[in-house]
């Protein structure tokens, strides 16, 4: 078998075709795409796989955004089998090359998402560095799977804004009723991206979410715009509608925005349009009925 | 002027908080980390402040700009300099003292420099206008780049900046003081080589020579280390000078100035100061020329005159490991460029062309493809712009400062208030109607973790692009187009106008007028956010005041587009 794959391999030139499959060159960008398909056809062949795959994670050190965006394209479309080709050289580490090659890994893992890559990515969550935390969390939620929920909880109050961000990403499409009040605490984060995935996540969790939601609403605006951006989405009956009209009375206008944005009733926006006294916020209503009509 | 600058920027600032909170943001959001990668020596530390702040770039803009209008040339300098957080003070020394003491700190600033150094800026930023004709010539080339870079990152440093930057502040203050130099001399003639005309003075220093030119017009065909035309139409032939200085002061006359490469005040491992006292001037060299530093100071100024300046690669106000200076004091002028040109920086450089007056005209012509992005337009890579090498080495700080007059600024790829990796690249023009003309990566664009600003303070100006511009940022960086006042016409393809990709933060703030706005694709402008790396980019579109005209808009408005986009026409 290891004569057969020398005489194939002679005739491939792995070198020469990532050169071609990852050019800047505009003027071969036909090369480059049939170069690339050739690479994934190998890439997904049962006898060659594993060599260009050995090959093209031998590359995750390089230093060109090109050269980095196009291997994590060639792996996520050779997919699955590609995994324990990347996992096997996940854990070197000690210089500025290492680096790069294991948050490009992390990068690939999470593009491929499969369940099989939790337990080696979670082994990084704790790293020195931010932005492999990060990339671990991004990884993990990547795989949707409620296997890689207890680690992602680990992220969510990280000292490094970024890498809260990414696991409440993380947990925004996994969450369940135990975690809403790690979500709400992501509602008044300093960190927008943490802000709005925390939303994401309520909205995940859904109806449950609700009356703790409403028990935090504050006299702050800053916290109000989110709980209550939640809040619309998730509450449609009349008596929240109500509770809605009187809210918005009370408070300042980017709130009110928030809830005009929500509300898709035209017969409770004309009645916004008719109390609003900010010009701009009554022309925005106005402008949504006109586009409803 | 502070006070002003100060009230100024708040009326706008207070704006863009409430337009913020209307998508649950204020003005804290408006942020970025700055150890993406590891920090080298040659970043600048304001660059870093100011990616974490990155509204701030408007005050820090305005206080260059402030500088260059109110201080005494030497001061500007020393500002400059101050921005490398080395030890350099002016020093006010005797004419021939400090032209001793400026010699021997040259010689001691570039004494343990390798040889190698010389050629490897030429090797990194000269382009060929051919392009690549195979992917292997490709690779070829990217390997030499790299080898290069790890080169230019471990040698760089061995240049003592804080005594080059020590005599270059030395030999500006000289060069102003030209009027109490201490040289007698009288109407009697003498003839020295390497010089047609009247020459009234010459003395051979152990720093060089010294040479005294008269009222009549002079061809100079060789270079001196100190020369003094007291009138004339002259022509003068540049030379590089490495590892060493010269001061040229020309007092009256059309002058021509004509060079090669690394001439007509080019600081390289040394200090080149120019000051043209009068006439219309011409200066004509190719490249590292016209008021550049590489591993320098290089200082032109021209005081009056509509002049024509006329280079290719890093010319008119560009600096590399080091600084150069192009300030034109009045006249209507003609700038010409074809690549790293016109108030640009590489690494470790601050490039500033600054113009008090006229109506100047700013170009940067087609020569070097952008093979990378497009078979039919080319790099500009100028005009308030600064680029670093990826990922290795940051960009510095470029900037066109204009004054008055109105304007003309023609670029196509990365120019006119942009930068590129960890950098500064921005135009302040303070007023005139101006045209604003360029492709791609314009207008107020930042383009990987980095900062490009545009600022237009009076006067009915146009803005056409193509895409991102006119205040876009993309991937973790800050794009921004200030137009105060004036009724101004954008114009624009997509991401454009207020426009964040990629995490970064793009904003366009009109403040008074009445504006047209005018986009081809209407999803990603005019206040536009896209979603990456699991969270929104913010682009922000504000028109203050004005009965304006919109792509998606109208008066008294406010939009919502993608992530985390908004435009609001306040009033």
């Amino acid at each position: 078998m290891i004569f057969l794959l020398l005489i194939i391999n002679q005739d491939i030139d792995f070198e020469d075709l990532f050169s071609k499959a990852t050019t800047s060159l505009v003027q071969f960008a036909a090369v480059k795409d049939t170069a690339f398909e050739r690479i994934i056809e190998i890439g997904q062949d049962s006898l060659l796989g594993d060599t260009v795959i050995d090959f093209l994670v031998s590359k995750f050190d390089t230093k060109s955004a090109r050269e980095r965006h196009g291997l994590k394209d060639m792996l996520t479309k050779i997919g699955n089998s590609a995994i324990a080709g990347i996992v096997k050289k996940l854990d070197y580490r000690g210089s500025d090359r290492a680096s790069r090659s294991l948050s490009q890994s992390l990068w690939v893992l999470g593009e491929i998402g499969d369940e099989k890559i939790i337990e080696h990515v979670a082994y990084f969550i704790d790293d020195e560095q931010w932005h492999i935390r990060s990339g671990a969390y991004t990884a993990l939620g990547k795989t949707k799977s409620i296997k890689a929920r207890p680690y992602i909880l680990q992220g969510l109050y990280d000292s490094v804004a970024i890498v809260r961000k990414s696991a409440y990403y993380a947990l925004s499409s996994i969450a369940t009723e135990n975690e809403i009040a790690h979500l709400i605490d992501g509602l008044d984060d300093e960190f927008y991206g943490v802000r709005y995935a925390a939303v994401k996540g309520l909205l995940h969790v859904g109806s449950a979410a609700r009356e703790p939601l409403m028990k935090t609403v504050t006299h702050s605006t800053e916290n109000d715009y989110f709980v209550v951006k939640t809040l619309l989405q998730l509450s449609d009956s009349a008596v929240v509608q109500e509770q809605i009209i009187q809210y918005v009375r009370e408070k300042p206008a980017p709130i009110r925005f928030v809830v005009y944005e929500e509300c898709n009733d035209k017969n409770l926006l004309r009645l916004f349009s008719e109390s609003e006294n900010n010009l701009l916020l009554k022309n925005y209503i106005n402008r949504k009925i006109f586009n409803s009509n | 002027m502070f006070v002003l600058i100060f009230l100024v920027s708040q009326s706008w600032s207070i704006y863009l908080d409430s337009t913020l909170s209307f998508i649950g943001l204020s003005q804290r959001d408006i942020t970025f980390r700055t150890d993406y990668t590891q920090s080298e020596p040659y970043r600048f530390s304001i660059i870093d402040s100011l990616l974490h702040k990155p509204l701030h770039s408007i005050r820090f803009a305005n206080s260059i700009d402030s500088a260059f209008w109110n201080l005494a040339d030497v001061d500007i300098l020393q500002r400059l300099i101050n921005i490398y957080k080395l030890a350099p003070r002016k020093e006010q020394l005797h004419f021939k003292y400090g032209l001793q003491r400026s010699n021997e700190l040259i010689r001691e600033a570039v004494s343990g420099v390798p040889q190698e150094l010389d050629t490897v800026f030429e090797n990194l930023t000269l382009f060929s206008p051919q392009p690549t004709v195979s992917i292997e010539e490709e690779k070829e080339s990217e390997i030499q780049y790299d080898s290069l870079v790890t080169f230019l990152k471990d040698n760089g440093t061995k240049v003592d900046y804080s005594k080059l930057f020590t005599a270059s502040l030395i030999l500006l203050w000289i060069a102003q003081t030209h009027t109490e130099w201490p040289l007698n001399y009288n109407n009697e003639t003498m003839d020295i080589d390497g010089v047609e005309g009247e020459i009234l003075y010459y003395e051979k220093c152990d720093f060089g020579e010294i040479i005294i030119g008269g009222e009549g017009n002079n061809i100079y065909k060789k270079d001196f280390s100190i020369m003094l035309d007291l009138g004339g139409d002259d022509v003068y032939y540049c030379n590089r000078h490495r590892g060493n200085f010269q001061i040229l002061i020309d007092r009256a006359g059309n002058d021509i100035y004509r060079g090669e490469n690394y001439s007509i005040a080019c600081g390289n491992f040394g200090v080149s100061i120019i000051i043209d006292e009068a006439g219309d001037d011409r200066y004509e060299a190719k490249n590292y020329a016209i008021g550049c530093g590489i591993f320098g100071v290089g200082v032109l100024i021209d005081k009056g005159g509509n002049d024509t300046y006329d280079g290719d690669t890093f010319t008119q106000g560009a600096g590399g490991f080091g600084i150069g200076i192009l300030k034109d004091e009045a006249g209507q002028d003609t700038y010409e460029g074809a690549l790293h040109a016109q108030g640009f920086a590489s690494t470790y450089g601050i490039g500033i062309l600054a113009d008090r007056g006229g109506n100047d005209r700013y170009i940067i012509i087609e020569k070097y493809i952008d093979e990378i992005r497009y078979l039919d337009h080319y790099l500009s890579l100028s005009q308030g712009f600064s680029i670093g090498f990826r990922p290795d080495l940051s960009a510095g700080i470029g900037m066109i400062l204009d004054r008055n007059g109105n304007d003309y600024y023609l670029g196509d790829i990365f120019a006119q208030g942009s930068s590129y990796w960890y950098g500064f690249g921005a135009i302040i023009d303070s007023k005139g109607n101006d045209n604003y003309i360029a492709h791609q990566y314009v207008q107020g664009a930042g383009t990987h973790i980095t900062i490009g600003l545009l600022i237009d303070k009076q006067g009915d100006d146009n803005y056409v692009a193509k895409g991102v511009s006119q205040g876009c940022g993309h991937d973790l960086a800050f794009g921004f187009l200030l137009d105060c006042s004036g009724d101004d016409s954008y114009v624009a393809f997509d991401l454009s106008q207020g426009a964040g990709n990629a995490n970064g933060i793009g904003v366009l703030l009109d403040e008074s007028g009445s504006d047209s706005y005018s986009v081809k694709r209407d999803h990603n402008t005019q206040g536009y956010g896209d979603f990456r790396r699991e969270y929104g980019s913010i682009g922000v579109l504000i028109d203050i005041k004005g009965e304006d005209v919109y792509h998606t808009g109208t008066n008294e408005s406010l939009w919502l587009k993608g992530a985390y986009g908004i435009g609001i026409d306040w009033e």
